[in-house]
């Protein structure tokens, strides 16, 4: 479980983990015996020491990271297809007559492109939502491209499908912010 | 306020670990007594979770919690969805009858999801609150009523075409009243007890009340699949899921959902209001 061995209250019997001060059904103080043992610091400690403080804050640089990166990737990748759907407009009129692709679709894709720059401006701050919000928007519109056009659903299928799973990531990572956050301020 | 909302529906049928299993009624760390539904002890401030098993645990609830509410979202968006191939693939315009299969169908996910919360949902529901709330209700639809149409003519001003909702029906024989009842009883019920319902009650749990609501709204525009509707809807929502939280009930936002789109149906029906 990762705690070391748990202890049993020698006043009312409870089993206490070992990195309990008191115990946990009756409130009074664990023989110091109890607290003695190797200590197992991870991130889910209070952070008790400056050592613990600096793992939980890592930890919650980590989870951080995850969550912004996944939103700057997806912003970073529709501005990519966006200039690259703009670039073809630009081509195929150059070459006049049949504009196929309308600058109307690079003009969505980019500006999806902006909201999700916004969505990581978002969680630079604040992961969690940013995160629901940009795994919803993610599938929405994919979804809604897949029934306009079932063959764009095809195309770099693997990618979204990829994306789907890191913004899904993304979220963990923002829950698991959401959580560490108070261990490190209530110190 | 903060309504509990009811283990979803995937945890369910796991004998659900009482929190008081694993919650301590002395703090670990200064001995005093708490509260197992804090999540803090109140005398040395030490977080809840000092194992990791707690971690995990929150970490699942919290999880759970979230499935709820997306998996409502993404069942409503895979309504839509349908509707659309089936038009697709129909290949003419929806005729009456389909708007009210489709109205039915976005209905049942929302039913079953209430069923599974059905606590939490009945507690928004008969919730008591001043009538002045009401009155406040449909005051806030004029306003919002307002920026839609606003929205809209400036739309139109530019090009787009605008979305009509009477002629569907009318043109099959049906009346203003089954206009009223698709229009605006059906989404005034449904569509509040899906976002402001469950899914900002479901996120809540973990997200907090302003985060909630504003994450609420975003999903509630969104789903309505329409970019160039989105910023007055998102205005609703955010109009919406605020009288939710004052009141404590889903009843002022039903009211207000309904007044709006009465408003719209009836500015379409009688040719425009003179206001715009």
């Amino acid at each position: 479980m990762g705690d070391e061995s748990n202890s049993a209250c020698p006043h009312c019997g409870a089993t206490n983990s070992g990195s309990s001060s008191f115990c946990q059904a009756c409130g009074k103080a664990l023989p110091s015996a109890a607290r003695s043992g190797p200590r197992l610091v991870t991130a889910a400690d209070m952070p008790a020491s400056s050592a613990a403080r600096q793992l939980v804050g890592e930890e919650l640089q980590k989870h951080l990271k995850k969550a912004k990166g996944a939103l700057l990737a997806v912003a970073i990748l529709q501005t990519i297809v966006g200039l690259f759907i703009f670039a073809a407009v630009r081509a195929s009129a150059s070459n006049g007559g049949n504009n196929v692709i309308s600058p109307v679709v690079a003009m969505i894709v980019l500006g999806i492109g902006v909201v999700y720059f916004g969505l990581y401006a978002w969680a630079r701050r604040n992961p969690l939502p940013a995160a629901i919000v940009g795994l919803t928007l993610y599938i929405t519109i994919h979804a809604v491209d897949a029934i306009a056009d079932p063959s764009a659903l095809a195309r770099g299928i693997i990618l979204k499908i990829i994306i789907v799973a890191m913004l899904v990531q993304a979220i963990q990572a923002g829950i698991k912010y959401k959580r560490l956050m108070p261990q490190l301020q209530a110190s | 306020m903060q309504s509990p909302l009811m283990p979803p529906a995937d945890l369910i049928e796991q004998p659900q670990p009482e929190v008081s299993d694993s919650a301590p009624r002395f703090c670990s760390r200064c001995g005093s007594p708490r509260d197992s539904a804090e999540l803090e002890c109140s005398h040395c401030a030490s977080g809840a979770v000092t194992t990791e098993s707690q971690l995990k645990e929150q970490f699942r609830l919290d999880m759970g919690s979230l499935r709820s509410s997306l998996f409502l979202y993404f069942a409503l968006l895979g309504v839509s969805a349908a509707a659309m191939i089936w038009y697709k693939a129909a290949g003419r315009l929806p005729s009456a009858m389909s708007e009210f299969v489709t109205s039915a169908a976005f209905s049942v996910p929302v039913v079953a999801w209430c069923l599974f919360a059905l606590k939490p949902i009945l507690q928004l529901l008969k919730a008591r609150f001043h009538a002045g709330w009401l009155l406040a209700a449909v005051s806030l639809s004029l306003a919002t009523y307002l920026l839609a149409t606003g929205a809209v003519n400036l739309l139109v001003w530019l090009g787009v075409e605008k979305l009509e909702y009477l002629s569907v029906l009318s043109d099959d024989g049906f009346g203003f009243g089954w206009a009223v009842l698709l229009i605006c009883v059906q989404p005034a019920i449904f569509e509040e007890l899906a976002f402001r319902g469950i899914i900002q009650g479901s996120l809540e749990r973990f997200l907090g009340a302003r985060e909630a609501l504003i994450v609420s709204a975003l999903m509630f525009g969104i789903l309505h699949l329409s970019i160039l509707s989105l910023p007055h809807l998102l205005v609703m929502g955010l109009v919406l899921g605020w009288l939710r939280l004052k009141t404590g009930s889903l009843l002022p936002g039903m009211a207000l959902h309904f007044s709006h789109n009465f408003l719209v149906i009836v500015d379409e029906q009688v040719g425009g209001f003179w206001l715009w």
